[in-house]
């Protein structure tokens, strides 16, 4: 039997609804359909087939060997032998992603209950099943690893923490894989996000992982990688289908997600692959990354949807000069915030190979990093910590400036309400006036620190509020060892 | 600050700090599903303005839900169902159906063997039945994303899966007997008959009202202790014997096969069920008044479902039967 | 007049990326001020200037030394995160 000959017989049925009102069946703020007609869904389409049958199969066969390997590795206890970057990438990951990947089963969930289109409702279901793959998966290797680097233990507990890039990455994804409707879901998370941002990022961590030596979690990301095609689909016809019958949104919601999906790969991506990976092994900065994978899809989407640039893409452009760079320095400074140790990645040879790819590294960052560097030869260690929080932004939870870099740095207010909220960037200020209701109401970290949330209000308070255990503070991911190539 | 951090005095993790002491090695499910919802163990469940639909609508159905219990992560799916599992036990029990389609089906094509009043019936119970099972993997998702733990979440995804399953192979039976049958045109009155047929109304107006079934601990009992078994009883179970009463292998070993995934379900609600009592004793006067309401909406399933067993031959007791299973699962779930 | 009142800004020092959380007084002078702010940047990824000093600005415009925290905040109605930048005095 061919798949193609009884697909339509699996997937086309809507029916009409007698016994319940359709309205409250399919609320619009779970649906999101808004002003699109109910015809128009009768033309969304997955440009990937699959049959239950097969994936069942196929997917066996896949975990069978993603297993095996993960096994060999763990007997072989390689990750021990690791890089310290490499290690401080995966731990990083680990902590960041794996709750994600369960957040998504919800996500696909609500597709597959409420989504406007039958055949979408199907597709969610595999969607579902991938991301508990994906979910299960990570949770494995991090737990096999637990009694070598307790920090793997993060994968379960960091999003149980109110640690800051874990809040700031819930801000983002809270909202679009729990709080959002199907087609704004769709469009900013699969399209965006999935397909756009961590699709490429996947494949070029597993390039890097094996580079560095750990083929368990290469072997894991390019098999995670695998389902992405499948599940991320549903963003296009999605898109489609919003961009015919609603432009603005359309628009908005695009350029929308595709900033907040590059402030989070500022703070997820940007150091690991930058600062990070060992720079003998680097095969592109992230600059030229997201240049020719990121940017490059993106707005090949937008062609195909007849919408426009985004409104701030100098502004991006910029951004991609700096924003990892101000996340580094940010994340490394108060890496006692953090669970895992970060790489500094600014011994000469690897400040070289940043000057190289930026030009503008030296005046924007490496002034910085001087004064730094300075105080760990100098043994000031008191002076290269932080004494209290810094200005944090309202919409995406990072740091004022570090959009772009210190001669960039202005203040973006709103006063909405009683309140005034401050913006890292224009774009971010501009998110918010989209729909100020949405996120006047949250109170970023230095909120519930004024608020008097956080006890006691000193940085003891600060972790501890965090979740910050002794056996995972973040320290220098190379025990300062870079700094001798400056000392005299 | 700027303290260094102390190696030797750190203890060995071995295991997830969030499985706490078990005084055991954790399984391999506990290890990938333990504690995946990070939105349970906070007052505010998203990261959101409190106001915000997402983190209201939560608050409302989930969590201020009829039943509660201290810990909802101590639940366990007595299938230990992990994605690994998943795909081993469907892979196999997809290849038996595989040989069954293929040995009858296409080599042997029984499907032109059957008699004209089989055929009648294949039309107004087999292949009709995607809009519905359509339905209850729609609100068996809806479940997966409103469930209090990962380990109950999880549980209703699988279940979601073994829908769409049935759903595939309902089609590809429809297919089957189209292209045996070509004059009959299966499949294009399917709609039709699950709208207007009177004796499947029972079952679409059940379903239907499972869509609209919110708070989690209804939608719970809604789905899992009332409409689904009761429709997988008529229409699985009793199908299954009755296809096989008239020489109809495929279907009848098709369907069978099809009543695994249903036990499957049975076992993990029961097992919730029994869970929420011994946690909260309260919990069972809820729970009942759930199925209190819910009952008579299987019944009526049930009753629709027999009057179109019986149009086609069957003994007529159908009723009783599926009527017994919904009694039994509600007594082993403990709100009998 | 009441004794001091905890009041947060947001200070910048000029030149460093970061703005910074900063818990002042209102009877902060200026100068007391500025070594607020100056504290969590100068010397941690801005060289000192041995005998340097500061100045303080508030939307662009330079405060005297003598003025208090207490008086801005009432003469402008300035709400708590207000945005202060200091820098060198040339």
């Amino acid at each position: 039997m061919n798949r193609d000959e009884w697909y339509d017989l699996a997937r086309d049925l809507d029916w009409t609804l007698s016994y319940v009102d359709e309205k409250q069946a399919f609320p619009d703020e779970w649906t999101g359909a808004g002003d699109i007609p109910p015809s128009a869904w009768k033309d969304w389409d997955e440009p990937f087939r699959a049959s239950y049958r097969e994936y069942v199969r196929v997917q066996r066969e896949k975990d069978a060997s993603a297993y095996a390997v993960k096994e060999a590795f763990k007997r072989a206890r390689g990750f021990d032998r690791l890089d310290a970057g490499h290690k401080a990438a995966a731990i990083l990951h680990m902590g960041a992603v794996a709750m994600v990947e369960q957040m998504a089963v919800n996500m696909e969930g609500r597709f597959a209950r409420f989504a406007p289109s039958p055949r979408w409702r199907n597709i969610a279901v595999y969607g579902m099943l991938d991301e508990i793959r994906h979910a299960q998966l990570n949770l494995s290797f991090s737990h096999d690893l637990l009694k070598q680097a307790p920090q793997f233990d993060w994968a379960v507990k960091a999003f149980h923490t109110n640690e800051w890039g874990i809040l700031a990455v819930r801000h983002f994804l809270d909202d679009t894989l729990l709080g959002s409707s199907c087609v704004d879901s769709a469009v900013v998370t699969n399209l965006t996000l999935e397909h756009g941002f961590t699709n490429m990022q996947f494949v070029a961590f597993a390039a890097a992982a094996m580079e560095a030596g750990d083929v368990s979690f290469s072997n894991i990301l390019s098999s995670i990688q695998t389902d992405e095609a499948r599940h991320a689909q549903q963003g296009f016809p999605t898109a489609a289908i919003l961009a015919r019958f609603d432009r603005k949104r359309a628009q908005d919601l695009l350029d929308a997600s595709f900033w907040r999906s590059l402030r989070l790969f500022h703070l997820l991506t940007g150091p690991a692959m930058d600062y990070y990976a060992p720079v003998h092994l680097r095969k592109h900065s992230f600059k030229e990354f997201m240049t020719e994978w990121v940017v490059h899809h993106h707005l090949r989407v937008l062609e195909d949807m007849g919408l426009a640039k985004p409104w701030y893409w100098d502004q991006f452009l910029l951004s991609l000069e700096h924003g990892h760079h101000a996340a580094q320095i940010a994340t490394w400074f108060w890496r006692p915030t953090l669970w895992f140790n970060p790489c500094a990645g600014i011994s000469r040879a690897e400040r070289e190979w940043l000057v190289e790819k930026y030009p503008a590294w030296e005046d924007s960052w490496g002034v910085l990093w001087d004064e730094i560097i300075r105080n760990v030869n100098a043994g000031n260690m008191g002076k290269t910590y932080p004494e209290t929080l810094p200005a944090l932004c309202n919409l995406c939870q990072l740091p004022l400036g570090t959009a772009l870099d210190r001669h960039h740095l202005q203040p973006y207010t709103t006063t909405y309400g009683p309140r005034l909220y401050y913006f890292c960037s224009e774009p971010c200020q501009w998110i918010f006036g989209l729909d100020p209701e949405r996120y006047a109401g949250h109170m970023n970290i230095v909120d519930r620190f004024l608020a008097g949330q956080i006890q006691p209000m000193n940085l003891e308070g600060v972790l501890e509020w965090m979740g910050i255990t002794q056996d995972v503070i973040g320290n220098d991911g190379s025990q300062y060892r870079w700094a001798k190539d400056y000392a005299r | 600050m700027g303290e260094t951090r102390k190696e030797a005095t750190r203890n060995r993790l071995r295991t997830w700090s969030a499985l706490g002491e078990l005084g055991r090695t954790p399984t391999e499910y506990e290890i990938v599903t333990h504690a995946m919802n990070h939105t349970t163990t906070r007052p505010l469940p998203l990261e959101m303005g409190p106001d915000t639909f997402g983190n209201r609508y939560l608050r409302r159905h989930r969590d201020e839900a009829a039943i509660s219990v201290p810990d909802w992560n101590r639940f366990r799916d007595p299938d230990e169902m992990t994605y690994r599992k998943y795909n081993r036990v469907q892979d196999e029990a997809e290849t038996f159906v595989d040989r069954v389609l293929d040995e009858y089906a296409e080599r042997r094509r029984t499907d032109l063997d059957h008699a004209p009043e089989w055929l009648d019936g294949l039309q107004a119970m087999l292949t009709p039945q995607r809009f519905a099972v359509h339905g209850l993997q729609m609100s068996a998702a809806y479940l997966a994303q409103i469930a209090p733990a990962s380990y109950i979440g999880n549980a209703a995804a699988f279940q979601a899966g073994d829908e769409l399953r049935r759903v595939q192979r309902l089609a590809q039976r429809t297919l089957q007997l189209r292209l045996a049958h070509p004059e009959r045109a299966f499949g294009t009155k399917d709609r039709e008959r699950w709208e207007q047929d009177r004796d499947w109304q029972g079952a679409r107006r059940a379903i239907e009202r499972t869509f609209v079934a919110r708070d989690w601990d209804e939608a719970f009992v809604a789905l899992n202790l009332v409409v689904k078994p009761a429709f997988d009883a008529m229409f699985l179970a009793s199908l299954s014997a009755l296809a096989r009463r008239h020489d109809d292998e495929v279907d009848a070993l098709l369907l069978e096969n099809l009543v695994a995934d249903s036990q499957r379900s049975a076992r993990w609600s029961r097992a919730l069920a029994r869970f929420a009592i011994d946690q909260r004793p309260d919990n069972r006067a809820a729970l009942r008044l759930h199925l209190a309401a819910w009952r008579p909406l299987g019944d009526e399933l049930i009753a629709g479902g027999s009057t179109l067993l019986a149009r086609f031959g069957s003994a007529g007791d159908d009723g009783a039967v599926a009527r017994g299973a919904l009694d039994a699962l509600a007594a082993e779930a403990g709100v009998g | 007049m009441a004794g001091p009142q905890p009041f947060p800004i947001y200070g910048r020092f000029v030149g460093d990326f970061v703005p910074h959380l900063v818990s002042a007084l209102t009877t902060d002078s200026m100068p007391e001020l500025a070594e607020k702010v100056a504290v969590h940047s100068v010397g941690r990824r801005l060289p000192a200037r041995p005998g340097g000093r500061y100045e303080v600005l508030l939307a662009g415009k330079v405060i005297p030394d003598q003025v208090t925290l207490g008086e801005l905040v009432a003469e402008r109605r300035l709400p708590p995160l207000s945005w202060f930048d200091v820098r060198w005095r040339d």
